[in-house]
């Protein structure tokens, strides 16, 4: 029996002392799959194969492997709230409740977008019906009798002189241009001036009633935009 | 503030709920984040803790994190929060490791044990609980005593799961001295169980 143990003994020793030259960490490569050269995979595998002692650490790292990967299933509490304060959100980035305020505001005016884009949309769309009869229908200052001055019966009485080429020239000039036409006319500026005067307002109509037009639907939009986004978070 | 929702598509519930709670705190809405806070602080101190196995540290450095992610939620660009936070749980988790590298005089305390709670298996026995809980304890216990380089890959590799490259990436080092860390880790962890392999061994 003792020689018995001293050959174990020494066949252990022998081992071990084979063991000293080999290659550990690719061993330990070897037994977490993580070794990519086939030259290294061959090398590990023989070393595995005959030496009991790499066998041995083969077999302990696969073990050690497993219980890690048990490690994740492994829960705990965490010791405290770290919930941010608003004194904290404010050191952090100062605009907290900025930006809160301005959410709400955003959210506020998202809820209103709808009614007023309507609304603006109808007047809009009113507006620019209305500015087109006008223009269209015999010359801005007769239709836009509601709207326009009253006075230029009047005072082509009063001035006595006919509407000619330069009333139709104000019909069709607009603003600044318009402006110079009327200055160009001489004795019948007074009269000119103020058809000046009568045309802006339908002309005006018709570019407010596009913007108008154009914000409203542009708000109605973004309501229908806004509540696509509510549908989908829902 | 970019519309995440717009930008991110995904099916799974919880991602989708992480996606409009950070878009509403970046819009200024501190609660919403908050939601966030408590949804992922367990996971993230659970993560941070392995890395740096003292309580206390780890407790700083996952307020750290959420402070850095409340500071840095405009960088956002889509995807999972919850990777986004861990990441940034992680960085933070190195940086407790660099500040305590400073300070080795004082070394890691015991982990509280009791504070993990094993997986909820109802079907497994008590003999199972019992043993899977003291292999938990002994591998923590290693775990604490190896170099945190190591511990840091063998957490982010064995543990949570990222491969080699992402290691790689959040570590900034190259995939194979991220390799090198996990298998030395390893070799240092038997080395540290040798007498306790039994436990192991199945």
């Amino acid at each position: 029996v003792a020689d018995q143990r001293d050959l174990a003994n020494e066949a252990a020793l022998a081992a071990m002392a084979r063991h000293a030259l080999h290659d550990e960490e690719l061993v330990a490569g070897y037994a977490a799959n993580g070794l990519e050269s086939e030259a290294e995979i061959a090398q590990a595998r023989v070393l595995v194969d005959r030496c009991t002692v790499c066998r041995d650490l083969h077999r302990d790292i696969a073990a050690i492997g497993s219980a890690l990967a048990v490690e994740g299933t492994f829960t705990t509490k965490a010791p405290r709230d770290f919930r941010l304060t608003v004194e904290d959100a404010h050191l952090l980035g100062g605009r907290v409740v900025t930006r809160g305020f301005l959410a709400s505001l955003r959210r506020s005016l998202a809820g209103l977008a709808r009614p007023i884009g309507g609304t603006m949309a109808t007047f809009g769309l009113i507006g620019l019906l209305v500015g087109s009869a006008a223009l269209s229908g015999g010359g801005a200052t007769g239709a836009l009798s509601g709207a326009a001055p009253t006075s230029a019966p009047a005072e082509l009485q009063a001035g006595g002189t006919q509407p000619g080429p330069k009333s139709s020239t104000t019909d069709t000039a607009f603003g600044p241009m318009a402006t110079v036409e009327s200055t160009r006319a001489g004795a019948g500026g007074d009269r000119d001036l103020t058809a000046v005067r009568g045309t802006n307002p339908a002309l005006w109509l018709l570019g407010g009633s596009v913007a108008l037009l154009l914000v409203g639907i542009g708000l109605l939009l973004v309501a229908r935009r806004r509540a696509r986004g509510t549908d989908d978070s829902s | 503030v970019e519309d995440l929702r717009a930008t991110t598509v995904t099916d799974d519930p919880v991602q989708r709920r992480d996606l409009i709670l950070l878009d509403r705190a970046r819009e200024g809405d501190l609660a919403a984040f908050n939601d966030l806070v408590v949804a992922y602080q367990d996971m993230l101190f659970a993560l941070v803790v392995r890395m740096v196995p003292d309580r206390d540290q780890a407790s700083d450095a996952v307020q750290e994190a959420f402070f850095s992610a409340y500071r840095n939620m405009a960088g956002f660009r889509g995807g999972s929060v919850k990777s986004w936070l861990s990441r940034i749980a992680i960085n933070a988790a190195m940086d407790a490791q660099r500040l305590k590298k400073r300070r080795p005089a004082d070394p890691y305390p015991e982990l509280e044990d009791e504070a993990w709670q094993p997986p909820a298996d109802a079907s497994a026995d008590p003999v199972t609980t019992a043993l899977t809980t003291e292999r938990h304890r002994a591998l923590n216990g290693a775990l604490a005593r190896i170099t945190n380089d190591q511990r840091t890959a063998i957490v982010l590799y064995d543990v949570e799961g990222y491969d080699y490259a992402e290691i790689a990436e959040l570590t900034r080092v190259s995939v194979g001295t991220v390799k090198s860390r996990i298998h030395r880790g390893r070799l240092a962890l038997r080395g540290l169980l040798e007498d306790r392999m039994d436990l192991f061994r199945g």
